[in-house]
């Protein structure tokens, strides 16, 4: 017990004891531990306070030192950045929506200004002489005008080709725009990554195939990067890659893969055995810079406007003059007009411009003095082309002064004129008169032997009246007369001929008919033709009476043949064929008569029955017995022939005599 | 000027692309190596007077993940094999494409670097080593080279540059 009290006394003592000698720092070692608790409290409301001015003052102590900053700042800004739109990716929006939304309307404007300058565009495509000719350009070149205008308008240009060995992508050759591009000696390299990056795109990307390789039809085509385009075009031995930027037209494609077609062709050979001397390619270099094909969109301003100031100024040039001789002729007309209005007793009333300029013509209307100037004179003595212009005036009495004193004169004129001519008639009458007396007087015994003449015609006329009526009593009774005696004479003459009729007809005309048999009708017409001498003679119905019989004959041996017992040379009518013969002598000796000549085929028939030797003998003795009976009665042997007819329709029919008759001469 | 296409052609890490890094020009990041798995670059020499421009590609080293993407051989004029001398397996591996390489590719020179001589201390292999002698004696040439010092790599572009015209020219 004793011990916890002394163990507490000394306790007591030392605190005592501690605070006499530390009460001031202890004191002070409190104050500052409240403050630092304090300070822990306020920092982060004083960091929150001068924050803004701490990161100035950071700022003012060097670039360096407040990119460190940043750098610091920059990952917990993304971490939050990430975190809050997580979260909640309205609060971010609603956030960032007053910087977007200008933006936006930023960008919409822009969107709609390039439509509008579109627009503008098209209105000026649409309407300029260029775009007129493009359109007629579109139609003959087989394009769409929009197709035609993209492929003008559309801006692109190749600015750099590589010629690529395909397999080793070594560089063959390399063009650029800009000649001095073309040395650079990065081409190489770029030639080669683009040879490698073409194999790992195509390793990576190619479908496989069949065989479980890649496809080899399968190639990188082209690759875009920014505003550049890379177009590819692949042969067998060689790439051709074009640099192009803007956009390229479709066609262009085609235009690189021609031209690598014709690298090919000229390089082909050397390809085969190209070791890397790239100095023997050199001369397709021409042929590679044409695929450095460009599309600058042609400017409506600059080289091609001189044609549109020609024009402007040809144009003013014409305009101007035109004015000049219009001013000219207007000149012209006015002094014209002011010096008509001025002459006396004329009065203009209207002046009326028609028509176009080319063909204006004017009316002039007014009143005019039969004594004032004659308008149309006028104008061509002033040199108007009357032609062009109309005067209508009405005719008036001026009383200008300078018209009325030459009225007065001109009527005084007149009246001295007339007196004048009245007093010469009134002479010239006087001397007609006395003329005429003495004329009258010369012709009175003239006139006494006229009358006296016209008694006598009168008498003779009267005498040669009744010499007439007694002349035509005459000639009428001396007519019939003359038909009786004419009448007499061609029956005495012509009355007995047998088969001869005569017909004196009223009118005079004598007309024969009948038949007359020659030889005696040849003689007989001549005879009666020659009457025509004293009258009208008609012979249309006179017949010649042989040429008639000829005609009756041969009429019947058409229809007539001569008839056989069946199978023989018997006759079944021997009378009635020796008449058919006697008709054949007749016709024979008339024929020459007339001028014809008759000969005779004497046709034998086919026999009825199938023994075709023994009939033919039988129709060939048929046919020849009648040519002997014909030769017997006087014809001729040679005018007359036997033949065989193999008419199968005529079988059994006999023979048949077959004239033929043929005109030699003029009977 | 004559253009020749060179590969690089050796295991991860045996230092072909410390090789052509000083010794050859380029504008291409190493970062090629690993995404398109080829960096190009360029080395110009004379031989004879003659200009030759050698287009190396350097072609991704093999390893079990990722092949030698055999497209990028197409067309080559020479490889250059290379192997580092302080890993015996980088012999080994390169043969194994050697003889790949020269099936696929008979009229193609090649030579062998063996790469990090400067560090012989830690040479698995020896400067006489039989499979040097084997592949010498396959017409094969090896050059002992340091991309550090610098040692050699001139002259194995230069040899490659000549063995290519060479075989060209024949």
């Amino acid at each position: 017990m004793s011990a916890q009290r002394k163990s507490a006394a000394a306790t007591d003592s030392f605190a005592q004891i501690k605070e006499l000698m530390l009460a001031e720092e202890q004191h002070e070692l409190e104050e500052l531990r409240t403050r630092l608790e304090k300070f822990e409290e306020e920092t982060a409301e004083r960091i929150a306070e001068n924050l803004a001015e701490a990161l100035r003052r950071r700022r003012e102590l060097g670039e360096e030192s407040f990119d460190g900053l940043v750098d610091e700042l920059q990952e917990a800004t993304e971490a939050a950045i990430q975190q809050s739109v997580s979260r909640d990716k309205s609060r971010l929006t609603t956030a960032l929506f007053p910087i977007m939304g200008p933006a936006v309307r930023n960008y919409v404007g822009d969107l709609f200004r390039g439509m509008v300058e579109e627009l503008n565009e098209v209105v000026k495509n649409t309407t300029s002489v260029e775009r007129i000719r493009w359109r007629a350009q579109a139609k003959m070149a087989g394009k769409s005008y929009s197709e035609y205008v993209l492929l003008k308008t559309q801006r692109f240009e190749i600015e750099e080709v590589y010629l690529i060995e395909k397999d080793s992508g070594l560089l063959l050759m390399h063009v650029a725009t800009d000649p001095e591009n073309e040395a650079h000696a990065e081409a190489d390299l770029v030639s080669g990554m683009f040879t490698a990056i073409r194999s790992f795109v195509k390793d990576s990307f190619a479908s496989d195939s069949e065989d479980g390789g890649k496809n080899e039809d399968e190639e990188l085509e082209s690759f875009t990067f920014g505003e550049r385009e890379v177009l590819i075009e692949e042969g067998p031995s060689m790439v051709l890659a074009a640099v192009a930027v803007g956009v390229p037209a479709p066609s262009v494609r085609d235009q690189l893969c021609g031209i690598l077609e014709n690298l090919h062709a000229e390089m082909q050979e050397q390809l085969e055995d190209f070791s890397g001397d790239i100095s023997q390619f050199e001369p397709q270099r021409p042929e590679l810079r044409k695929a450095l094909i460009q599309n600058l969109p042609t400017e409506d301003a600059g080289g091609g406007m001189w044609r549109a100031w020609v024009v402007l100024g040809l144009l003013i040039a014409g305009i101007g003059t035109w004015i000049f001789f219009e001013a000219r002729e207007q000149n012209r007309w006015d002094n014209f007009e002011a010096a008509l209005r001025s002459k006396p007793g004329i009065a203009i009333t209207e002046v009326k411009d028609r028509g176009w300029f080319w063909q204006d013509k004017r009316d002039v209307v007014g009143l005019r003095d039969p004594l004032a100037v004659v308008p149309e004179t006028f104008a061509e003595e002033t040199g108007i082309d009357t032609e062009k212009t109309a005067f209508r005036f009405s005719l008036m009495h001026s009383l200008d002064p300078e018209i009325a004193t030459r009225r007065e004169a001109e009527a005084a004129e007149k009246e001295q004129r007339i007196l004048s001519g009245l007093t010469e008639l009134e002479t010239r009458l006087a001397e007609s008169k006395k003329e005429i007396e003495m004329q009258l007087a010369e012709f009175q015994p003239l006139n006494t032997a006229i009358q006296a003449a016209a008694t006598e015609v009168s008498n003779v006329k009267t005498e040669v009246a009744g010499l007439k009526e007694g002349m035509t009593a005459e000639k009428q009774e001396r007519t019939t007369e003359s038909k009786r005696l004419v009448e007499a004479l061609v029956r005495s003459q012509f009355g007995s001929i047998r088969g001869l009729e005569i017909d004196f007809q009223p009118d005079g005309t004598i007309a024969f008919s009948g038949s007359v048999a020659e030889p005696q009708f040849s003689s007989l017409k001549q005879r009666l033709e020659s009457l025509g001498t004293i009258g009208k003679v008609d012979l249309s119905t006179l017949k010649n009476g042989t040429e008639e019989r000829i005609d009756q004959l041969v009429t019947a041996f058409a229809g007539t043949t001569i008839s056989y017992v069946e199978g023989s040379t018997e006759h079944e009518n021997e009378e009635r064929s020796g008449f058919l013969c006697d008709y054949a002598r007749e016709l024979y000796g008339l024929t020459p008569l007339v001028g014809q000549t008759c000969r005779f085929e004497i046709q034998a028939h086919p026999l009825i029955g199938q023994n075709r030797e023994e009939n033919r003998k039988v129709e060939q003795q048929r046919a020849d017995e009648i040519r002997e009976w014909l030769i017997d009665r006087g014809v001729a042997p040679d005018d007359v022939e036997a033949t065989l007819s193999e008419d199968q329709q005529r079988e059994g029919q006999g023979v048949r005599i077959v004239p033929k008759i043929t005109r030699t001469e003029t009977p | 000027m004559i253009k020749k296409k060179v590969c690089l052609i050796g295991a991860y890490a045996v230092g072909k692309t410390s090789l052509v890094r000083k010794y050859v020009d380029g504008i291409f990041s190493d970062e090629y190596l690993t995404t398109v798995g080829v960096k190009i670059d360029q080395r110009q020499e004379n031989i004879d007077g003659t200009d030759i421009l050698l287009m190396v590609w350097d072609i991704a080293g093999r390893d079990e993940v990722q092949p030698v993407q055999k497209s990028f051989l197409t067309r080559t004029d020479a490889f250059i094999y290379v192997i580092d001398g302080t890993r015996r397996e980088t012999l080994d591996a390169v043969r194994v494409e050697m003889a790949e390489i020269r099936n696929d590719y008979p009229d193609a020179v090649s030579i062998l670097l063996a790469n990090k001589y400067d560090l012989t201390e830690e040479w698995e292999l020896e400067e006489n080593e039989p499979a040097f002698e084997e592949l010498r004696g396959e017409g094969l040439e090896i050059l002992l080279t340091s991309a550090k010092t610098g040692e050699n790599v001139a002259e194995a572009f230069a040899t490659v540059a000549r063995l290519a015209v060479r075989e060209s020219n024949e």
